[in-house]
């Protein structure tokens, strides 16, 4: 592929943190999306229990608020979508951070 | 989501902060609940100090001038209790974006899921660029906690 070209990777993950999506996983989150040039978000597809927030519900994996707003208990699932030439490299870390519960116990 | 949410009392709002560091700022705002009956003194003691150490983790300035300093997993209260503050020029809260703060919702929880519930609203409100420029214009408390009521309860 040309470099250059954009492409957009997605993938599923599930937020193993016992306390969910909490202000912690969440700054950890955003700081290493913002690592990346790539357009990253995060989309809701399926939550434990009503928190809320409806499903679909898509925000900027960049911004801790945005991240926090999903108040996403554990064991919710979140589709990563990233948009730009450097797109695998950033669902890649995010599902690093997301399996091993961004280094938060 | 219910209209109101019943999290804001004008007796929590506090339109013009004093104090001039992220301490002292922290402590105004946890006074509130011991002026509104909320909690005791000496429970406001525990909740300072689970606060400061839950800040010692780590800043709650997540950027655009606003903090979320909280306790999750409070004995102090059943539910949760928000409080929250406009400093005009703004604290240092050693924020991720290195801004000043300029508005401080103190969030304290008896358990880390009404925590995450009641924190995603808030953030709701925070990342409203719109509503963040309102609040600090409110001029009074009971104009604030309307304020937050009405943007607690409208759609995301």
């Amino acid at each position: 592929m040309d470099s250059g070209v954009s492409n957009t990777i997605r993938r599923r993950v599930e937020v193993l943190n016992e306390a969910g999506l909490h202000a912690r996983p969440a700054a950890v989150l955003a700081e290493c999306a913002r690592g990346f040039e790539a357009e990253v978000s995060l989309e809701l597809a399926s939550v434990p229990e009503d928190m809320g927030v409806a499903v679909g519900t898509r925000v900027d994996a960049k911004s801790v608020m945005d991240v926090l707003f999903l108040a996403a208990p554990c064991g919710t699932q979140i589709d990563i979508e990233a948009t730009g030439t450097d797109a695998d490299a950033a669902v890649d870390a995010l599902e690093a951070l997301f399996g091993k519960r961004f280094g938060i116990v | 989501m219910p209209a109101t949410s019943n999290y804001f009392d004008e007796k929590h709002c506090i339109p013009s902060l004093t104090g001039e560091t992220k301490d002292e700022v922290i402590t105004e705002l946890i006074q509130c609940f011991v002026a509104s009956g909320a909690i005791s003194e000496d429970e406001s003691i525990d909740l300072g100090v689970e606060v400061l150490a839950r800040e010692n983790e780590g800043t709650t300035g997540i950027g655009k001038g606003v903090a979320m300093p909280h306790a999750r997993n409070s004995g102090v209260v059943d539910g949760a209790l928000i409080a929250v503050g406009v400093h005009e020029t703004g604290v240092d809260f050693d924020a991720l974006d290195g801004a000043p703060v300029n508005v401080v919702f103190l969030i304290a929880a008896s358990d880390p899921q009404e925590y995450l519930r009641v924190a995603g609203r808030v953030a709701k409100i925070g990342r409203d660029d719109i509503e963040m420029r309102a609040l600090p214009r409110q001029g009074t408390a009971e104009r604030m906690a309307s304020f937050l009521e009405q943007a607690w309860g409208s759609n995301p």
